[in-house]
């Protein structure tokens, strides 16, 4: 059951209201629906007309919306490791474990990551709390590498994994010959296999139940970045829906739009060329920018289930 | 001559080197200072750095010192005669060995236990730190190469002794296992694991394995060659399994069969009188190098072992717990070593033969006299197991599992030591790819001493082990050479006499460096286009080892003459 | 004493001669073994503490923790009041 829809594009190709337009559909046809946005310069809220949080809040019958980040999900974390800490070792070292908190928590990198396990969160209400969860990402590049995220650091965490096996079979021989506890459990190791297991769970779960929705204007420059986009993500193992096109000049314009319209005709077709299997949803160019769940409203009916 | 006497003679000389020569060295030359908080005290730390009682220490610093080398060195040199072998043994012992090993440990226990290769950079200059590793890395390829010959030619003679060695690996396993499972003390499954070792000889003399079948009789793919390239693969799969599942039990069961061996020969020597059937001086036969220089690379272990510097700065000085304890356990050490190498002399010239006509025919020339040397100091161990009442054939086993095993050991040892030489190299030399490629340096370390252990022995002659062997005698003198030069130029610049230390230097790098010369010019001879080239590098080498000992020591005279503040030791920056 | 107490605190010497001069130095080989694999471990998991980026920061956070007192806890073993650098540990 493909449950989980990313919409992923350059950005300023309207994601962010095709994504909240296809929640709004599915909401519609009577689909518990959650639709987040990941972008860190949020829009989801200005499109929905409606302020947003971090945390899901309903803002039509059955559509419930967020604007998840990186950093606040990196800060919630380190406070808990703070609080469990406080119960698990010494007292003296703590003032060192909060810098050393602090200072991984300001590593490149763990906004990114911290993100992902946020996602991973809302992916693993999905099919209990949510029927459907609709993702609108930030700009491709972004996007692409937080979905290629899992395979990259499942390896590494491996790494780690082994790394500390190797120690705890030398240790527990050591333990054994000076006559120590036998085979105490190892709260590292567990931590160690529950992240990898976590990632491996989210790249098995994208890989079956998400599909990527790609979207572009009809323009030379998008679709070249398009193109990059999808090479990325199957080599990634994720899987491609029907690609967006927005902003399609209708057949009976005159004057200047209808000259970019004949340049639209040409990456039309290169892209119904390269989209053979997954197939095209065009979307008009439309006189205004909708906002509100009304407006959204015939754009929902025109994407359908995608 | 009975064994006994040269036995009793030798150990009275070494009685007084360590009375009185390590007494004066002690006080004179590396002033040891029993007020002085040693390393073990100061940076204390339970792992490394452990206050440890002088004898217990000795213990484990001999177990770490003593393996093969002490014993083929001597095996293969009593072609010469005992006469030469047991002087050189006996003088190197006393007045090389004794003053390196414990000068070794004096620095380095000065100098926050730090290892000889850091000292040479910290005492000499940085380029002595480069030199240190380009030695240590044709150290372990040589010492790699012969011992996987050595294990080779044992097999090939006896088949009997492969089930037991391979026997040991999972007893080894198991022994770990058991210790750490029942958390007993390891006293008695140790010795039910030695009974266990040595019951294998039985099942070793039923089940012979050899290679014969498959291996051609000449060529390239001769059993020993079949075996040497086994082991080799053998020591690359080992050198990825962690230390402690293999390599660190096979150490323990060793450190067991040494004390057994020594015990053995000493008590066989004993009870049973042999006689020393060998001539004292043996005349060389044409086409086998003369004595003068090339015994002085043949015996290096032994004699003197830059090898022990290495164990002496790197493990050792962190535990000692007086520094005063440093002449006990370093000059005690060597003269173990020594008693090694005494033990192979006399098993090579009393135990192997009764008549000095079969002696002859067992050394008529240095090519048969080296190829053979193990094999006849495993039946001279044989028959002074056999006056103990242990029967020959089982005797013969017995002391070519003792070989094997520590020869094993040490290529396991040197192939994980060789990759991170090879490593650090490749750093220095700037080739990323192979200082950070595990599995690439671990190749190169495995496939220099193949290629060096397989194929040398151009021309006409054939291949002779000995003068690989000699090679390898050559590096670890350059190693002992670089060591004392640390060691001299240390105790100049402390304003202390270095002519104790200088003399065994002088004398090591004139032997090595003519000895070098000379086997350059009969390999090319011989068209030797393995070992000519190897042989040109590590003449370089011993150059520019004599040049920076020698600049080191100029600029260390002079500032102690001048009465200038001793210079700051070289910091890395 | 009887014969049987005799022999058996002479085992007992024994057991803990061999200790000393044999097992003694297996043991340390292997403490070395365990401190250098969990001092890589460290090392992997606080790359940023030794200003190296770190790719899994995030994802090992929960391990800083009990690293920290391990270190802390195998220097008071060693009988160390503090270590290391300010930030290190304590």
């Amino acid at each position: 059951m493909l449950l989980i829809r990313f919409f992923g594009g350059k950005g300023g190709v309207g994601k962010t209201t095709l994504a909240a337009a296809y929640a709004l559909g599915r909401a519609g046809a009577g689909e518990r629906t959650l639709v987040v946005s990941t972008d860190p310069a949020h829009s989801l809220g200005d499109v929905l007309a409606t302020p947003l949080s971090g945390q899901p809040r309903e803002v039509a019958p059955l559509l419930w919306a967020a604007e998840i980040s990186g950093e606040e999900q990196a800060r919630r974390r380190v406070a808990e490791i703070t609080e469990d800490a406080r119960h698990a070792v010494p007292r003296e070292v703590l003032p060192a474990v909060e810098r050393h908190l602090a200072r991984a928590a300001d590593s490149p990198g763990t906004v990114e990551s911290a993100l992902l396990d946020r996602l991973t969160g809302l992916v693993e209400e999905v099919g209990a709390r949510w029927d459907r969860l609709v993702v609108d990402s930030a700009p491709t590049g972004h996007m692409v590498r937080l979905l290629s995220l899992p395979a990259l650091l499942t390896p590494w965490i491996e790494g780690l994994a082994r790394q500390r096996e190797r120690a705890r079979g030398a240790d527990r021989l050591l333990a054994g010959m000076l006559g120590g506890e036998r085979e105490r459990p190892d709260p590292l190791l567990d931590r160690l296999h529950a992240r990898r297991d976590r990632l491996e769970w989210l790249r098995a779960r994208l890989r079956d139940d998400a599909l990527v929705h790609l979207v572009l204007v009809p323009e030379q420059l998008p679709l070249a970045e398009t193109l990059r986009a999808a090479e990325a993500l199957e080599g990634g193992g994720l899987r491609l829906g029907r690609t967006v096109v927005n902003r399609v000049v209708p057949d009976d314009e005159t004057g200047v739009l209808a000259r970019r319209r004949e340049h639209q005709e040409r990456v039309l077709a290169e892209l119904a060329g390269r989209f053979s299997g997954t197939g095209l949803v065009r979307v008009p160019l439309l006189p205004d920018a909708l906002t509100g769940a009304g407006e959204l409203g015939e754009l929902a009916r025109r994407l359908g289930e995608l | 001559m009975p064994a006994i006497v040269v036995a009793l003679v030798v150990a009275v000389l070494f009685y007084l080197g360590y009375r009185y020569y390590s007494a004066y060295l002690a006080k004179n030359v590396y002033a040891l200072d029993p007020a002085f908080v040693t390393p073990a005290h100061s940076m204390r730390d339970g792992v490394d750095f452990v206050p440890t009682n002088k004898h217990v220490l000795f213990g484990h610093h001999f177990t770490s010192v003593a393996g093969a080398a002490p014993i083929v060195g001597p095996a293969i040199a009593v072609f010469w005669g005992w006469g030469p072998a047991l002087a050189w043994v006996v003088l190197g012992t006393i007045f090389a060995a004794g003053v390196h090993d414990f000068g070794a440990l004096a620095v380095s226990v000065r100098h926050r236990a730090k290892s000889i290769g850091t000292l040479a950079r910290e005492v000499i200059n940085r380029r002595a730190r480069t030199l240190f590793l380009l030695i240590i890395f044709f150290l372990l390829t040589l010492v790699n190469a012969v011992f996987a010959v050595v294990i080779g030619n044992l097999f090939v003679a006896n088949p009997e002794a492969v089930l037991p060695i391979l026997l040991e690996i999972p007893l080894a396993i198991g022994i770990g296992q058991y210790v750490y499972r029942t958390r007993s003390a390891a006293l008695l499954p140790s010795i039910v694991g030695v009974i266990l070792l040595y019951v294998s000889i039985l099942l070793g003399q039923l089940v012979p394995i050899s290679l014969a079948g498959i291996a051609a009789e000449d060529g390239f793919f001769t059993e020993r060659n079949i075996w040497v390239i086994l082991l080799f693969a053998y020591t690359f799969v080992a050198s990825r399994i962690p230390v402690w599942v293999l390599l660190q039990p096979r150490d323990y069961i060793n450190s067991h069969q040494l004390f057994i061996a020594l015990g053995v020969i000493g008590l066989g020597i004993i009870v049973g009188f042999d006689r020393i059937v060998a001539p004292a001086f043996n005349d060389t036969p044409e086409g086998s190098p003369h004595w003068f220089p090339f015994l002085f690379i043949t015996i290096a272990c032994g004699a003197i072992s830059g090898f022990h510097s290495l164990v002496s700065s790197g493990t050792t000085s962190k535990q000692l717990d007086k520094e005063t304890d440093a002449r006990y356990v370093g000059y005690v050490g060597a003269v173990g070593e020594g008693s090694l190498a005494l033990a192979s002399i006399l098993a090579c010239t009393a135990g192997i033969v009764a008549t000095t006509a079969d002696w002859k025919a067992a050394y008529p020339d240095f090519a048969t006299a080296s190829d053979g040397a193990v094999g006849n100091f495993v039946n001279g161990v044989a028959q002074f197991a056999n006056n103990i009442g242990v029967p020959v054939a089982i005797g013969t086993i017995f002391a070519a599992i003792v070989v094997i095993s520590f020869a094993a050991t040490t290529m396991d040892t040197g192939v994980r030591l060789q990759r991170y030489i090879v490593q650090e190299i490749a750093e220095i030399a700037g080739a990323r790819t192979i200082a950070r490629n595990v599995t690439l340096a671990t190749g190169i370390a495995v496939i220099v001493p193949l290629v060096m252990a397989l194929l040398p022995g151009g021309g006409e002659r054939g291949y002779t082990f000995g003068v690989l062997w000699q090679l390898f005698g050559t590096t670890n003198q350059l190693t002992a050479g670089l060591a004392l030069a640390v060691v001299a130029v240390w105790v100049t610049k402390n304003r202390r006499n270095p002519v104790a230390v200088l003399v065994p230097l002088v004398f090591l790098l004139v032997m090595t460096s003519w000895a070098l010369i000379v086997n350059l010019g009969n390999f090319i001879g011989e068209g030797d286009w393995v070992l000519a080239p190897l042989d040109a590098i590590i003449f370089v080498l011993a150059v520019w080892l004599i040049f920076e000992a020698a600049v080191a020591l100029r600029k260390a005279w002079l500032g102690a003459r001048t009465g200038a503040p001793a210079p700051e030791p070289e910091r890395e920056s | 004493m009887s014969l049987r107490t005799r022999l058996a605190s002479a085992w007992r010497r024994a057991e803990a001669a061999h200790d000393q001069l044999f097992v003694a130095r297996w043991r340390q080989g292997l403490r070395r073994e365990v401190r250098r694999q969990e001092d890589t471990l460290r090392a992997l998991v606080m790359l940023e503490s030794l200003g190296v980026d770190n790719p899994v920061a995030y994802e090992t956070l929960d391990l800083v923790p009990y690293l920290v007192a391990d270190l802390h806890a195998w220097h008071r073993r060693m009988g160390q009041e503090s270590f290391g650098d300010p930030g290190v540990c304590c």
